[in-house]
């Protein structure tokens, strides 16, 4: 076995003053093998994109560390490319001149005819060449995670972080990207973390799934592997036994974690004191006379 | 095909999308539905236009004021007429004193011909003045004479009775000496009479009215003559002024008579009779010689016509905005950027902002007045006096605080929408920055100014607007030759013209405003990435 390669290691993180403080993660451990494709999965507002900031170095932790073999994130860093959830492509920019920005500051060594080539050959990775000098607000959603996707690539990161990168698209959109990924992903291996909320999807990426239980205090609940062979079909997969078997596993797990959470939720009930309004239309020397 | 479209793009991106249908029908593109589309948003509104002509010109001649009636628009397109002749004629005396040689020579025979044809047409339209006077004469006469008789017999009756009243009052006053009478008698008798001469007065008083009224009726064919007089006789002037500027003010005319004063005196050296006379001689060589040169590089000053005064305006309203961007922009960013920064400037901002025009057209007045006390020498106006077009227009003291008074009013929509479009950075362009690791300057450049650009150029459109606003009053207050003044000045000086000549100055405002909003709205759909369209 590989050592791990991306590590988390007890990590939590807060926000709000601390006589009211909510911990959105609480005790993370995670250890992500290199070259591994991991998904994690859980409920929106579990702390999902909180968890994903932390990876890329966007947000420090409160108690813990981050580390990228072996060494602490403290920074963003070119190491790790993160793709965010709603494009963040610069609008001023077209396409070629998103990517080539990124390049720039990831790869500065690349220089003229290089850098263009570099930006060309990602885009058409990306199946997005016809759309190079577009700006986004002429591309429909899934070309725009495409450029997204060509950006993050483009600037070669050992790691890549996916932030829900699918989630705003329709369906068939969404399984010709998946595909999209899953190819480049095989033909240039690199360690990925994808934030995802559709079981589906994490089963026919990753190689291991980890649930993240509801906040506040949400953490890492044991991973479900997923033993199918690559490469995966859509089609036959839906066939697939091991398939099947984790598709109900993790679903019922999910589910089994959203009641825990509703009768948790529910034993908090208030005594309330037994009160009867003062009634006022009777003259009060009555009461009196009681 | 491709043009159409590039054609449509440009009327939407300049804001004339109403012409849209205009362009698809030339295409032949769904005629029925271009022609109903320009019908509604094309036509309805020129005719509306048009009513709203006729009625000015119903309702303006029925309401006079003291600086004249009010204009109908014939009168004002009239006033238009005018003032372009005036720049007109300025522009060909500007020519004719520059000519010379045998270009001057043919000029100077076409002028008196044409002197020679217009003293001719005058003196006929004279004449035809004097039959009109007469005419005028005997029609009033005919009009005043049944009127004025009955005035005079009336005057002369009332004069009567007045007398009588007169006579009656004394021989009571008599009565009361001689205290046959009660003195209280002849008071009342007194009070009596006072109020029959004042009922007399007050009926002949009508009648008079009348006769004035009368008098001061136009006579149609007398006003025409009148006018054609007064323009041709202008037209002659003109001509008059044109033929001394090819003779005697014409400025190769003026050279060669100094030239050939000089050789008279360098001549004089020889018939000498004394060394104080070679001396004088020497001193006078010396001044013909600068006055040469000095007549040499003479230029006619042509009166300020309309077109200046537009050229000049656009130009102070330009450099008051470039100076309020260029202090605006630059304060707006560092709001935005830095909360402290913008907790220090959100009091100055608070109470600047609101400050009327006027104070800071005064407080420039002073500072431009304490910093460039004399224009011919210091080195701003020296240096702004050799910039081709604006050594035309004339920068003085006057145009450089109206523009300082545009610049401090123009500051503040550049400022405020700056401060706000770098503060309302998307967080998701925030995380680019800092994943990509861009450094203070990149994000700067290539983030913060590009993303903040859409309002900071709507802001740029409000500065632009509320600049030419605030131009045309400091130039009336100011008396910096532009627009401002050109309406200030027709108010002072009061012609049978001036209502109408600040009619028309209204729409020449109007519509040099309209062109700027256009500008600034053309640039400011450039840079707006997001397809947001401006309004109108």
């Amino acid at each position: 076995m590989m050592m791990s390669f991306l590590e988390m290691k007890n990590v939590s993180l807060g926000f709000g003053p601390y006589d009211n403080r909510t911990e959105v993660l609480k005790d993370i451990n995670l250890s992500v093998k290199e070259n591994e494709f991991v998904a994690i999965i859980g409920f929106s507002g579990a702390g999902k994109s909180t968890l994903i900031s932390l990876l890329a170095g966007l947000t420090q932790p409160d108690k813990g560390q981050v580390t990228i073999g072996g060494k602490v994130i403290k920074e963003p860093s070119p190491r790790l490319g993160i793709m965010f959830q709603n494009y963040s492509l610069l609008p001023w920019l077209t396409v070629y001149e998103n990517i080539e920005l990124a390049v720039r500051q990831a790869l500065p060594k690349l220089k003229g005819k290089e850098l263009v080539e570099h930006v060309e050959r990602y885009v058409g990775m990306v199946s997005l060449t016809p759309a190079l000098k577009k700006t986004p607000a002429e591309l429909s959603g899934g070309m725009r995670q495409r450029a997204s996707l060509a950006r993050t690539l483009a600037m070669q990161p050992e790691v890549l972080l996916l932030d829900e990168p699918l989630s705003a698209l329709d369906a068939l959109t969404r399984a010709n990207i998946q595909d999209e990924i899953i190819r480049i992903w095989e033909n240039d291996k690199r360690t990925v973390v994808m934030i995802t909320n559709d079981v589906e999807e994490a089963l026919f990426m990753a190689d291991r799934i980890i649930p993240l239980t509801i906040g506040p205090e949400a953490t890492l609940a044991d991973p479900f592997l997923v033993e199918i062979d690559r490469p995966r079909n859509r089609a036959e997969v839906n066939n697939n036994d091991t398939y099947k078997k984790l598709k109900l596993d993790v679903t019922n797990y999910l589910i089994g974690l959203n009641d825990e959470t509703k009768k948790s939720k529910a034993k908090i009930e208030i005594e309330m004191p037994d009160v009867q309004p003062l009634d006022l239309s009777k003259p009060l020397s009555k009461n009196v006379q009681v | 095909m491709e043009l159409k479209y590039k054609i449509l793009k440009g009327l939407d991106v300049s804001g004339f999308a109403v012409f849209d249908p205009v362009v698809r029908l030339a295409y032949g593109e769904e005629p029925q539905k271009q022609i109903r589309a320009i019908g509604k948003f094309i036509i309805v509104p020129v005719i509306f236009i048009l009513v709203c002509f006729a009625l000015t010109d119903w309702i303006a001649p029925k309401h006079k004021t003291k600086s004249g009636q009010v204009p109908d628009t014939a009168t004002i397109r009239k006033s238009a007429k005018i003032n372009h002749l005036i720049a007109k004629r300025e522009g060909i005396k500007t020519v004719d004193f520059l000519r010379e040689g045998a270009d001057r020579e043919k000029t100077l025979l076409e002028v008196q011909a044409l002197i020679a044809e217009k003293v001719a047409i005058v003196d006929e339209l004279k004449a035809e003045l004097k039959i009109q006077e007469e005419a005028y004469k005997s029609q009033l006469d005919a009009k005043l004479k049944p009127i004025q008789s009955k005035y005079d017999a009336l005057k002369a009756k009332y004069k009567e009775a007045s007398n009588a009243r007169k006579a009656q009052s004394k021989a009571l006053a008599t009565q009361v000496y001689n205290k046959q009478v009660e003195p209280s008698e002849l008071v009342a008798l007194l009070k009596e009479s006072d109020a029959q001469t004042e009922a007399e007065r007050a009926e002949l008083d009508i009648l008079k009215n009348q006769l004035d009224e009368k008098r001061s009726e136009k006579y149609e064919p007398l006003e025409l003559a009148r006018s054609n007089v007064d323009s041709e006789a202008d037209a002659l002037m003109f001509l008059k002024t044109r033929e001394q500027l090819l003779t005697s003010r014409n400025r190769s005319v003026k050279v060669a008579e100094a030239v050939e004063k000089k050789q008279g005196i360098a001549d004089s050296f020889e018939t000498a009779t004394s060394e104080s006379k070679v001396l004088n001689a020497a001193k006078g060589l010396v001044r013909q010689e600068l006055s040469i040169e000095r007549l040499e590089s003479q230029k006619y000053a042509p009166a300020a016509t309309i077109y200046l005064y537009i050229q000049r305006s656009v130009f102070t309203v330009i450099v008051g905005f470039l100076l309020a961007v260029i202090i605006g922009i630059p304060l707006g960013i560092l709001c935005g950027l830095n909360k402290v920064f913008m907790a220090c400037m959100t009091p100055i901002i608070a109470i600047f902002k609101p400050v009327s025009p006027v104070v800071w057209l005064l407080i420039f007045q002073i500072i431009v007045g304490a910093f460039f006390p004399n224009p011919d020498t210091h080195p701003l106006f020296v240096a702004a006096s050799n910039i081709p077009w604006v050594q035309t227009l004339g920068v003085n003291p006057a145009m450089v605080f109206s523009a300082c008074t545009v610049a401090m009013c123009a500051l503040w929509p550049s400022l405020v929408n700056t401060a706000l479009g770098v503060c309302s950075l998307d967080p998701d362009h925030v995380n680019v920055a800092r994943v990509l690791r861009l450094n203070f300057w990149e994000r700067l450049t290539k983030i913060i100014i590009p993303s903040a650009l859409p309002l900071i150029f709507a802001g740029l459109r409000i500065s632009m607007g509320v600049g030419w606003m605030v131009l045309i009053a400091a130039e009336a207050l100011s008396s910096s030759d532009g627009l401002g003044k050109f309406v200030w000045d027709e108010y002072q000086n009061g012609s049978s013209l001036t209502f109408a000549n600040i009619m028309f100055a209204c729409f020449v405002i109007g519509i040099i405003g309209f062109i700027l909003d256009r500008v600034m709205i053309v640039l400011q759909r450039i840079v707006s990435f997001d397809d947001s369209g401006a309004s109108v």
